[in-house]
């Protein structure tokens, strides 16, 4: 019977994008020129993202412009046939103009190589794709190498991890367990894309590192909220991260060492400018050095690895990436729970842009799974794995002379999980999970969007679009229309105002006890045909100013609003249940960002204000508590966020750090440790009792303020013209702040975030 | 101020805040300070009562546990002694239980009080239950499936009275609180308690039958998997508990304690009660003798 439903469903999705693709993709648009522009690094021949690329009239007035995109490509559809100048400019590159004739109805491919520039002056930003810690539009900020450079990391090099916690809006649970919560939103509700393939968890159990070492990162676009048609699957963020592709033109390594990790590097062509390969290992060794470092025992391992083979044919590109990502250790150290969690991800993308071609076309494929466990002492545990394979297409299109974007997507997810109890013999509760203890579930999502760019005035940018998903099981839509909207009242890059609304649908939920930070073990599973889907409605507006040429400052109010978010049942006693009642959660909060940039000075500071606020019936959630709602703000509440980072260079040196304040979170507090004996029948002095630990209204209490400085820096000598060694000192939480990560009632013990941690790391570049 | 003295005076503010150690209060300030759990045996001259700080870890070292004092107290008589404690390991876990060696009277209340070393004060009371007869009529049956009247007598106001059936198989006594096929029933303007049941009936809280053959069959044609042939002899007991008022709370959930439902305690958890157990022979001369 599956098996019958998903071949009909392959067939359906097959035809259905093999109609979409022969559809007319260009109506009465047969004057009109395409101009495609791929702009290229000369040092390595990879792609330059972001780049700014401004079509000018001959007569010297800008008639279009844009940023490359992550291949480094950008294409300006609607082109009048005639002769304008073409101008490129990229941060660290030398910019370029050249002249281009177009015929009527042409379509062209501009290829262009940058070399590398001494200055950085000259740019001019068109497109709002310079990144850096105020560049936020309408909740999307791009963050490249350069910004998560800045941040103190024990390295070797930066990660993206330690990056988003700088950010205000995103919070963590603490320095373990790789759980991010952007602007109100859970874990379970962010999408994190890599290269478009669909990765659960690439955060490690150590928070400050991601499978994301800025070594393999070209840029992240990171969507606090707001993203737009294109996106779906997630009620909350959208974390989309492009690799960037092997060095096309020469080899080089590169190895590494901290008291945290060591890693290596090697990559280079395998066809010079057109086949190049990149591989990447890291492994932990904290768990070795960390006891010595910091005097307490660091239980965490993780490892990652990357492979990256990339094609560049004229007119066509392709990339792709297996990820691996292995993490395990408690999070506790006392407690005897260990948390592991895998990511496995292989994947396909290619886009053809080439002159035969009216339209681009971005077609991904591939196949990603997420592998979780929670394992007690005794090797008892529960499991909860996910399986994806997902096929995406990506095209633009024109209609009436108007560009459109549209594209699809056919995800195939196998959810299964074992959920016996941990510790069946001393808890006297054979399934903890109180449904039965497993879960198989197939589920087949075919997804669409379309969406299209208005461009009233120059000044004005309106995106609308809409996105449906559609579920195998009940046949169900959903309807998810977005908007987004920027302003430059100015026609400059130096005042932006900013605004995003949308509604979005997530049909995958993940459920865990919120209360017990000490596990971030979480079951996964498909949303029931019989309940809600949960939902989201996103607002966001910004405002970003510069003054001067190096002071930026950037303010954004957002409003989220999700509806059926499912939450599990608490018991008063510690423990979980996939029993879900479904919340109404709240979020309204407010960014602040400052920046202050010099040639040797790049100071910013944040501040972030939310509050989150979930509201479900008493009955369902908290049923010893009389009241018909309960209302409570979760543990991922920070209500109040400052971040000072401050960066200067001092002749070969840079030195970087960040302070970062953080109000408390709530949590739920104790009402009892008791030894229960059942009177009548049991006599107090014949028997011990049933140990319990009994919960208190839920998140009543609150945790101290959270506070860290992290201090680092670091130099580069030249060791030979084919040798360069980087070298970093620094300390996490440099005045040894206690930081309480939360209270344990399995062990009723205070548990506190890591101490000082010195390091010193060093990575040997070969060229 | 110059940038210079700015910079000193940041990191010496935060150094100062680097100083304090931070410890959370795990526990929700509360009332309810102590857990009790125990029930009294009327006529036992030694009683235990448990008491325990329901904010202190399991754990815990027992000069620390030994924070507070408990008072027993006789409220018809007006006199009051405080309990002595005595440790009992469980599992490591050291426990308090408290020694009442005081002669209790019927229909007595009584109550205790525990007071922490900061004058915290939890308190519950317990009435003991009056005496009860049972009458069996007929006191010998000539059969298994002969009904017999049982009868409690001098049950007031909320007290209630559970039974047990005992009877002897391959050498050993089994028991089974009646309750499947009948209840005992208020008998209208008496104090007595009273119900109908022959041995049959009462077999199958005993020995009760698989699932399988309860569904969609009224309980009086049960049967329990050990049937009255089957039995050593016909020697029966039955042991009854007669309930004081405090149980009457637990009693509609068959007394299964929600310790924090209850009710019972002041400022506190747990249970405290008082009840009378007693036992009686009968026989019946439908079981063959099958030593």
């Amino acid at each position: 019977m599956v098996i019958k439903s998903v071949r009909k469903l392959v067939l359906c999705g097959f035809f259905f994008g093999v109609l979409l693709s022969l559809l007319p993709t260009q109506i009465l648009a047969q004057t009109r020129s395409t101009l495609r522009v791929l702009v290229i690094s000369e040092e390595d021949g990879n792609p330059i993202i972001g780049a700014n690329v401004i079509l000018y009239r001959k007569s010297g007035t800008m008639y279009k412009a844009g940023a490359t995109n992550a291949d480094g490509l950008l294409e300006f559809i609607n082109v009048n046939n005639g002769t304008y100048d073409l101008a490129i400019s990229s941060i660290g590159f030398e910019s370029q103009e050249t002249e281009i004739i177009l015929a009527p109805g042409e379509t062209r491919v501009y290829r262009t190589e940058l070399p590398t520039a001494n200055s950085e002056l000259g740019e001019v930003i068109v497109s709002g794709t310079r990144s850096g810690a105020v560049q936020r539009v309408a909740g999307k900020q791009t963050i490249s190498v350069s910004d998560i450079q800045l941040i103190p990391a024990p390295g070797p090099g930066g990660d993206l991890s330690v990056y988003l916690q700088t950010l205000p809006g995103v919070v963590t649970s603490g320095d373990r367990g790789g759980e991010l919560f952007i602007r109100g939103g859970t874990p379970a509700q962010n999408l994190i894309l890599v290269d478009k393939m669909p990765v659960v968890k690439p955060f490690h159990i150590s928070n400050l590192f991601s499978a994301f070492p800025q070594s393999v990162i070209s840029n992240v676009d990171l969507y606090a909220g707001g993203f737009g048609a294109e996106y779906e699957g997630a009620t909350s963020s959208v974390m989309d991260v492009s690799l960037r592709q092997g060095n096309m033109r020469k080899f080089q390594s590169q190895v590494a060492a901290s008291p945290y990790i060591v890693s290596a590097m090697a990559e280079g062509p395998l066809q010079r400018d057109k086949q190049s390969l990149l591989v990447m290992g890291r492994y932990s060794v904290i768990e070795q050095a960390g006891p010595s470092l910091t005097g307490e025992d660091v239980p965490l391992k993780f490892s990652d690895i990357l492979a990256r083979y990339s094609i560049n044919w004229d007119g066509f590109t392709c990339n792709m990436t297996a990820l691996h990502t292995y993490d395990r250790g408690k999070i506790n150290p006392q407690r005897d729970i260990s948390l592991g969690w895998e990511n496995t991800a292989v994947g396909a993308r290619c886009l053809g842009y080439s002159e035969e071609l009216k339209n681009s076309v971005d077609f991904t494929i591939g196949y990603s799974t997420y592998k979780s466990s929670e394992i007690g002492f005794d090797d008892l545990g529960r499991t909860s794995n996910i399986s994806m394979g997902y096929l995406r297409m990506d095209n633009t299109g024109t209609a009436f002379d108007h560009p459109y974007n549209y594209g699809f997507r056919w995800n195939l997810n196998f959810y299964k999980a074992n959920l016996d109890e941990p510790f069946p013999e001393i808890t006297g509760k054979p399934q903890r999970f109180g449904l039965g203890a497993t879960l198989e579930k197939y589920t087949s999502i075919f997804s669409t969007y379309l969406s299209t760019e208005f461009k009233p005035t120059n000044t004005l940018t309106i995106i609308p679009g809409v996105t449906t998903q559609i579920r195998q099981e009940n046949v169900s839509m959903t309807f998810e229309p977005r908007l987004r909207m920027t302003w430059k009242p100015l026609g400059t890059d130096n005042q932006e105002i900013s605004f995003a609304v949308g509604k979005y649908a997530q049909l995958r939920e993940a459920i865990t006890d919120e209360r017990d930070a000490g596990t971030v073990f979480y079951v996964y599973k498909p949303v029931a045909v019989d309940d809600p889907v949960p939902t989201a409605i996103h607002a966001i507006t910004g405002y970003r100013q510069r003054i001067g040429n190096f002071i930026e400052a950037n303010i954004e109010a957002y409003y989220k609003h999700n509806s059926n978010v499912p939450v599990a049942e608490w018991t008063r006693e510690p423990g979980n249940t996939i029993r879900t009642a479904f919340a109404e959660a709240e979020t309204f909060g407010l960014d602040l960002q400052f920046q202050l940039k010099t040639d040797l000075l790049y100071v910013t500071l944040g501040y972030g204000l939310a509050e989150v606020e979930y509201s479900a019936s008493a009955d369902d959630l908290v049923a010893w508590i009389e009241t018909d709602e309960f209302v409570y703000n979760p543990s991922h509440d920070r209500r109040h966020q400052l971040n000072v980072l401050a960066s200067y260079k001092i002749g070969k040196f840079t030195a970087n750090a960040i302070w970062r304040y953080s109000s408390g979170a709530p949590y739920t507090k104790l009402y009892a440790i008791d030894l229960i004996v059942r009177v009548p029948y049991q006599d107090p002095i014949q028997n011990q009792g049933k140990a319990v630990t009994l919960y208190s209204v839920p998140f009543d209490g609150s945790l101290p303020a959270f506070q860290r400085l992290d201090v680092s820096i670091d130099r580069k000598f030249q060791l030979s013209p084919s040798l360069e060694l980087e070298t970093e000192i620094g300390a996490i939480n440099s005045y040894d702040m206690t930081n309480v990560f939360y209270f344990d009632v399995n062990t009723l013990r205070q548990v506190n975030e890591l101490p000082m941690l010195p390091y010193a790391s060093i990575s040997l570049n070969i060229n | 101020m110059s940038i210079k003295y700015f910079g000193v005076l940041i990191i010496a503010v935060v150094g100062l805040m680097a100083c304090d150690e931070v410890f959370i209060e795990p526990f929700e300030v509360v009332d309810a300070e102590y857990s009790v759990y125990g029930a009294m045996e009327l006529d036992s001259t030694t009683n235990y009562v448990r008491v325990k700080d329901i904010q202190s870890p399991l754990l815990a070292d027992i000069e620390e546990l030994r924070n507070f004092k408990v008072t027993f107290e006789n409220l018809e008589a007006g006199t009051s002694k405080q309990l002595s404690d005595s440790i009992i390991y469980f599992n490591n876990n050291p426990t308090m239980n408290f020694i009442i060696d005081e002669e209790l009277e019927p229909r007595t209340a009584y109550k205790l009080t525990i007071e922490g070393s900061e004058g915290e004060v939890a308190t519950t009371t317990a009435t003991t239950p009056g005496v009860s007869t049972l009458s069996l009529t007929p006191e010998v049956t000539q059969d298994c499936f002969e009904d017999i009247l049982i009868e409690f007598d001098n049950v007031q106001g909320d007290e209630f009275i559970r039974f047990e059936l005992g009877v002897q198989y391959q050498g050993s006594f089994y028991f089974g609180e009646v309750k499947s096929v009948r209840q005992l029933q208020k008998v209208e303007g008496t104090d007595k308690v009273a119900v109908i049941l022959n041995i049959k009936n009462m077999l199958v809280d005993v020995f009760p039958p698989v699932a399988e053959a309860t569904v969609n069959v009224p309980p009086r044609r049960w049967n329990p998997t050990v049937n009255c042939n089957r039995l050593d002899n016909g020697v029966m007991r039955i042991r009854y508990t007669h309930f004081g008022p405090e149980f009457k709370v637990i009693e509609e959930k068959t007394l299964a304690l929600d310790v924090l439902e209850s009710g019972d305690v002041e400022n506190g958890i747990g249970f405290f009660g008082a009840k009378n157990t007693k036992q009686i022979m009968f026989r019946t001369n439908g079981v063959p003798n099958n030593n």
